[in-house]
């Protein structure tokens, strides 16, 4: 990001950070989260394996590939 | 041929053969071709594949085979993939990227019949409450060119709106389908939580995100709910133990809240038609009840701390390795990232992403997530009190009717434009909006809250208003 970008993203931040700042305002002691809006339980899956579908198709979303792994800038340095 | 018929009106001209569904199909096309430059509702639209499918479902038709929607355009928001098509969420980032997959709904429509009709806009990756943050350029409310049509479903609202398709998928994290429904005067229904599979449909917020549509009327909004529900077990959180038990029985009359609070810094047109419409449902025998709901900015903030740190968290895929686009100008893993990311998501996304990054990050004894969950409990636990209490509740659709494409809204006032939507969303309810009257000439909409599993109950509520009330039938001059 440019500098510019940056500093109105900043300015827009304290905006958002000084509006959502009130809710430490309301005593919660006592509350358990809620993360999920309806109760699923423990998901279980059969283990059981399966085709992963396109495989060559998904790779032809790839802006770079070789020989089927996807190709990116160094990541090891020597 | 009028472009305002009900799904039933198409399906009896279909079957009936007065028309058949090329002709059909071709006279909606040619009024997109006609009038979609003025509004930019439409994001990509295959012609030719249309008419092919089209004729499919002649033909089908004539072997005595038929769907629910054989033959009928549906378009989709451009954050369901369809095999084959562009999905770009209206992103420069994915503005390439081609789906090698259906969603479940996309599935679900086109085994019932109903002809792809294309992809409509939104706000880059459904964040946004006025569709201006699209990398295809903002929707014009058919209303009025020179106003919004709201978001992030602005370009399936605003092609009901203006007569393109009979209906047209959307998706709700914070009011994305009933704010832009509220703006455009149709029908904007977001069903409970895990009633719709999320399968295909680009994330956003995970536990706030809901498929549903953009119809003319309630009944229509019935139809398409019974054609795309039920469990997919490719969607974890796609309710697995659905059964007819759990639905909250359809009765009448009801017992309707209404949090008078609500309306106290509505501007008084606005009020009357709220008022208005809460007439109108005690006319129809309804009894209402005087409700306190949760307090909207505390309720406001705790939805964009979770919907932001939950975004944050789904968006990481976007890397530019495996799917769309990739910087040029790289020379470290790291840089790749970080490039792509700068240059392809737009300043709406990079605000909330780092917001969400932040809020995540944050190690103070009780950080914001943790926090805003704890809020989303106590929202949670006074609609579950209030369900006791009402079978429904009527509120606002959005603040105000659709503002001006050159008005400068700052994020926080721009985010307040969700404050009567989320709590929606942040206790998995269904919720539907509908028109309810018009003010200086442009629509506004009502929202009927329902307890989870109500989808059926506020649907049929909603269907009655409307056969007593003509707000639904009004249309905007293009």
């Amino acid at each position: 990001m440019s500098d510019a970008e940056k500093e109105t993203i900043c300015a827009d931040l304290e905006l958002i950070l000084e509006y959502v700042d009130q809710i430490h305002t309301v005593p919660t002691d006592g509350i358990d989260p809620l993360v999920h809006p309806i109760d699923i339980g423990h998901l279980r899956t059969s283990d059981e394996p399966e085709t992963s579908a396109h495989e060559n198709l998904n790779q032809t979303e790839s802006v770079k590939t070789a020989e089927g792994f996807y190709v990116v800038p160094k990541v090891i340095e020597p | 041929m009028d472009p305002y018929q009900t799904l039933e009106q198409l399906r009896q001209l279909l079957e009936s053969k007065q028309i058949s569904a090329e002709e059909l199909c071709r006279y909606f096309l040619d009024r997109i071709a006609q009038f979609d430059q003025q509004t930019n509702c439409f994001v990509s639209v295959e012609p030719e594949q249309v008419l092919a499918e089209a004729r499919g479902a002649d033909k089908t038709r004539d072997q005595g085979i038929n769907g629910q929607l054989s033959g009928i355009p549906v378009a989709h928001k451009d954050n369901f993939c369809v095999r084959g098509q562009r999905t770009s969420c209206c992103s420069n980032l994915l503005r390439t990227f081609i789906s090698p997959y259906d969603a479940t709904i996309v599935k679900n429509i086109s085994k019932e019949g109903g002809i792809y009709f294309g992809k409509t806009n939104m706000d880059e990756f459904a964040m946004g409450t006025s569709n201006q943050t699209s990398t295809w350029g903002p929707v014009r409310n058919p209303w009025d060119l020179s106003r919004v049509p709201g978001g992030s479903s602005g370009g399936s609202a605003a092609a009901v709106a203006a007569g393109f398709v009979p209906v047209a998928t959307g998706s709700d994290t914070g009011g994305s389908i009933r704010q832009p429904a509220s703006f455009c005067g149709v029908t904007g229904f977001k069903p409970t939580y895990g009633r719709l599979s999320r399968y295909g449909m680009i994330a956003f917020a995970s536990s706030l995100d809901q498929a549903g549509t953009l119809t003319r009327t309630a009944q229509d909004a019935a139809t398409m709910f019974r054609i795309m529900q039920g469990h997919d077990p490719r969607d974890a959180t796609s309710e697995a133990s659905w059964s007819d038990d759990k639905r909250v029985s359809v009765k009448h009359p009801l017992t309707i809240g209404y949090a008078a609070s609500l309306l106290n810094d509505l501007d008084s047109e606005i009020v009357a038609r709220i008022e208005g419409s809460r007439e109108t449902l005690e006319r129809l025998g309804n009894k209402f009840k005087d409700v306190e709901v949760f307090d909207q900015d505390l309720a406001l903030s705790s939805y964009y701390i979770i919907s932001c740190a939950e975004a944050s968290s789904n968006l990481a895929r976007f890397d530019g390795i495996r799917y769309g686009t990739r910087t040029k100008s790289a020379s470290s893993i790291q840089e790749l990232y970080e490039n792509t990311r700068s240059q392809g998501f737009g300043d709406e996304v990079k605000r909330r992403l780092l917001a969400g990054t932040y809020f995540l990050s944050t190690n103070s004894p009780e950080n914001y997530v943790q926090k805003a969950q704890k809020l989303r409990r106590m929202v949670y636990a006074l609609y579950q009190e209030l369900f006791q209490k009402v079978d429904v509740v009527l509120a606002p659709s959005a603040p105000s009717t659709a503002f001006r494409l050159d008005e400068q809204l700052d994020s926080t006032d721009m985010y307040r434009q969700d404050r009567f939507t989320v709590p929606v969303n942040l206790c998995g309810l269904p919720a539907v909006s509908i028109p309810c009257g018009l003010v200086n000439g442009l629509p506004i909409g009502v929202q009927l809250i329902g307890p989870q599993y109500g989808d059926e109950l506020i649907l049929d509520v909603a269907y009655r208003f409307q056969s007593e009330t003509s707000w639904h039938l009004h249309r905007p001059k293009l």
